[in-house]
């Protein structure tokens, strides 16, 4: 267990820093932000102070060493849009994020897992056909156009929730369905087939011949089992609703990192884009860590070693 | 039958519909009047900021020497009583007296010689000093006067000034430009409250101030950067007025019973031209003949559903100098094409055509270029559309690298600063160079009379037309969406003064 978790952990350190790696130079090779800090009327010398100013005027592998250096001990530089230190810019966000992100899992876990297994036991009837096009649908439509579409509904129309923002609960509705809808049609039909694969095994159909009631077949005997990709893919799809944050955050305004780094990469406001790419990788990365220790506490039979 | 499972399903739905009960009227408002703006303040700190979104909300904080006025021609004191020339360089300022900053500090030439040094020093390099670049200093004459010294005789002086936004040096130096930049202070009509990053500001009333207390009690500006959104905001009630409404959505804001359109002239669009090492556009006359060959008055009612003004040239209507009997150049394919015969281009050329969407301020820059490169391969020009991510494009420009490239420019139409900017050799002569063009350009911006300055506006205006570095387009609008219980119009300042403005239910 010692030794798995020290490889893990020496594996996310390479990840941490491959991603720093990319994040630095793509940033950099994509645009100059001195244009966009001064007002119009400025001359080439005024970009050449401001440039020398930020240190961007040193060869760029300087400032790699100089940003990896200050980036151990948490220094992530300043803003050059804010001013201010680029860490808690990006950390009083994370919690939006986080708050947006857990939301939408749980609805789409709330939706998905009732739905697949029902959709794996009426297999091929009505209702399963009706599930799986949901599940279609859900997986086609735009995150984009979707919450539009719920804005005008049920913000606008039918006026239920606020349009925009953060705040009380009925602030996260729209936003949290929006962003969860998404990952509901992958995991339906995962927990779909997984359930379908489950359910015809000789453990299952010993557990009917021995008159175990129906409810207690399916979730102690069929779910628990068909739960292991489910959580594979749920930690994958942490990462996908972080991405899909985004998106969903611009269109909701709501205040987290994904809203800050599309603003910060227009910007070209590189301490700040290094700093969100950054803690998202931390945050993936343990996620897939925990992920990697649940697989020991679902099945027994898993040894880290 | 998996009866749980149905119920479970049912509970979740019947929870969704519980937490979806009609609020009925939109909850407890930020403000008596509620802006939603497309970004977020970056810093409170004057000097520190370009972007329009902040100084949208700082105006409402700190007081300048002087206003533009509302026509957008001319500049009105507001901490300055009266101004006069003193001479070539030296402009002298009387204070209003009495004026006193939120904390009770008091506003005096001091204050003025501050609130430039701050911009202007060297060590903090301040985003703003480019503007200030001809400013030398600020002389303190007695307590309420204050000279303002130029390096050089600089007829837009005023302009400039309209934007240095006065600060407490006391209060500033007791909390530093960091905490400053957090929690401002300044005369203005209202006073700083409370800032949540990418949520609200919220200011409040000013009861105190030196013009009188503001019609409302507090007033919020939110950041919404999608354009649906921020639409849906104002359509719910939730906001009073929006920012950069797209020209396709204004029809559906007009039909709505509760709100209006405000619009101001905004952005001039203009191609600009590789006039020193691209070829063809080295001879003037290839230039001129890409002007008649883009039919600008068809871009502007179809692309723009007519909300732009075609411009004659490089001047804005607001810009002193400016002729109104100078006609635009016509549409004429026809004569485009013997003129690039002429000028030894009968096959027409091949040249790159940089375009950028996201450029803030182009409305439907793609759908534009587009349009102007189909209208150009008529004519045999073939110009390739290359679509670019605006920092791309900004890094590119400063590089040289660009051919043709569509670009915008707002800021101080009135001063026709963009004029020394874009086209004087010496400050950003990266694609045109013209000893001819300097020439004027110097005389029109170190003559401070203002009679003569028309004058020379008015001969720049047309050996600029005739010269054509760009090709002219139009000024496009900025649209706003409003509550009509909301007394708000749009300035041509770009800012958005809220102390007079009221709000009904």
């Amino acid at each position: 267990m010692r030794q798995f978790l020290a490889r893990r952990l020496a594996q996310a350190a390479l990840v941490v820093v491959g991603v720093s790696l990319v994040v630095f130079f793509v940033i950099r090779l994509s645009g100059d932000p001195t244009y966009l800090l001064l007002p119009p009327t400025a001359t080439e010398e005024d970009r050449v102070r401001l440039a020398r100013q930020l240190g961007l005027d040193r060869p760029i592998w300087v400032q790699y060493g100089i940003f990896a250096q200050r980036a151990l001990g948490g220094d992530f530089g300043r803003s050059l849009r804010f001013g201010e230190p680029a860490i808690p810019l990006v950390l009083e966000r994370l919690p939006a994020t986080l708050e947006l992100t857990v939301a939408a899992l749980v609805v789409s876990l709330l939706i998905s897992i009732p739905a697949g297994i029902l959709s794996a036991l009426r297999r091929n009837k009505a209702s399963d056909n009706l599930i799986m096009l949901g599940a279609l649908f859900g997986q086609s439509m735009p995150v984009f156009w979707l919450g539009i579409m719920l804005i005008l509904l049920f913000a606008v129309r039918l006026e239920m929730f606020p349009t925009s923002g953060r705040g009380s609960l009925m602030h996260l509705a729209l936003p949290a369905v929006t962003l969860g809808l998404y990952s509901t049609a992958r995991v339906t039909r995962l927990v779909r087939a997984g359930m379908l694969d489950v359910m015809g095994q000789d453990y299952i159909r010993t557990a009917w011949a021995k008159g175990l009631p129906r409810r207690r077949v399916i979730v102690k005997h069929a779910l628990r089992n068909t739960l292991i990709p489910v959580v594979t893919i749920v930690g994958l799809e942490l990462g996908t609703l972080l991405g899909g944050a985004v998106i969903t955050e611009t269109i909701f305004a709501w205040p987290g990192i994904g809203r800050l780094a599309v603003t910060a990469i227009f910007q070209r406001d590189y301490p700040v884009v290094q700093a969100v790419v950054m803690v998202t990788a931390l945050v993936f990365v343990v996620c897939n860590l925990l992920v990697d220790l649940a697989y020991g506490w679902l099945d027994p039979r898993i040894r880290f070693d | 039958m998996a009866t749980w499972t149905a119920r479970g399903v049912l509970l979740l739905l019947l929870g969704g519909l519980a937490l979806g009960q009609p609020t009925g009227e939109a909850e407890a408002r930020d403000g008596d009047i509620v802006v939603a703006q497309k970004a977020d303040v970056d810093t409170f700190d004057p000097a520190m900021s370009t972007a329009t979104s902040s100084h949208v909300v700082t105006i409402n904080i700190f007081d300048t020497l002087i206003r533009l006025s509302d026509d957008g021609r001319d500049f009105v004191g507001e901490l300055a009583e009266s101004w006069r020339v003193v001479d070539a360089t030296t402009w002298q300022f009387k204070l209003r007296r009495g004026v006193k900053f939120h904390d009770g500090e008091e506003f005096n030439a001091a204050a003025v010689k501050f609130s430039l040094d701050a911009t202007l020093s060297p060590e903090r390099n301040t985003r703003m000093r480019p503007i200030y670049a001809a400013f030398k200093e600020a002389r303190i004459d007695d307590p309420y006067t204050v000279s303002i010294v130029t390096h050089k005789p600089y007829a837009i002086t005023l302009a400039q000034l309209q934007f240095l936004h006065m600060i407490p040096p006391k209060y500033a130096a007791k909390v530093g430009w960091e905490e400053f930049g957090r929690r401002p202070i300044g005369t203005g009509a209202f006073k700083f409250k409370e800032w949540q990053r990418d949520v609200r500001v919220v200011l409040e009333a000013n009861d105190a101030y030196w013009k009188g207390a503001p019609k409302v009690r507090a007033v919020a500006f939110k950041p919404i950067p999608e354009d649906a959104s921020r639409i849906a905001a104002l359509q719910r009630g939730e906001v009073d007025i929006i920012d950069a409404v797209p020209y396709d959505r204004i029809r559906e804001i007009e039909a709505a019973s509760g709100l209006r359109i405000s619009a101001r002239q905004g952005e001039q669009i203009y191609i600009g031209l590789d006039t020193l090492r691209v070829e063809p556009f080295k001879k003037k006359e290839v230039r001129q003949a890409l002007n008649y060959a883009v039919n600008a008055d068809a871009i502007v009612k179809n692309l723009l559903l007519g909300y732009a003004v075609r411009l004659n040239g490089a001047f804005f209507p607001t810009t002193p100098g400016y002729d109104p009997n100078l006609k635009p150049y016509p549409f004429d394919p026809e004569r485009a094409k013997r003129m690039l015969a002429q000028a030894g281009y009968p096959n027409g050329f091949d040249v790159e055509f940089t375009v950028s969407p996201t450029l803030q301020g182009i409305a439907k820059g793609g759908e534009v270029g587009e349009a102007i490169a189909g209208q150009l391969g008529r004519v045999g020009v073939r110009a390739k559309l290359s679509i670019q991510e605006s920092a791309a494009v900004f890094s590119a420009y400063s590089a040289k690298k660009l051919q043709m490239y569509m670009f915008p420019w707002k800021s101080s139409p009135e001063s026709g600063r963009h004029l020394e900017t874009l086209l004087h050799s010496k400050t950003r002569g990266y694609y045109y160079q013209n000893p001819d063009t300097d020439r004027l350009l110097e005389a029109y911006f170190s003559t401070l009379e203002t009679k003569k300055r028309q004058e020379l506006g008015r001969e720049l205006h047309a050996y600029l037309r005739e010269d054509a570095p760009w090709i002219f387009l139009y000024q496009q609008q900025d649209i706003f969406g409003v509550r009509k219980a909301v007394s708000w119009e749009a300035k041509p300042d770009y800012l958005m003064r809220l102390r007079d403005v009221t709000a009904g239910k």
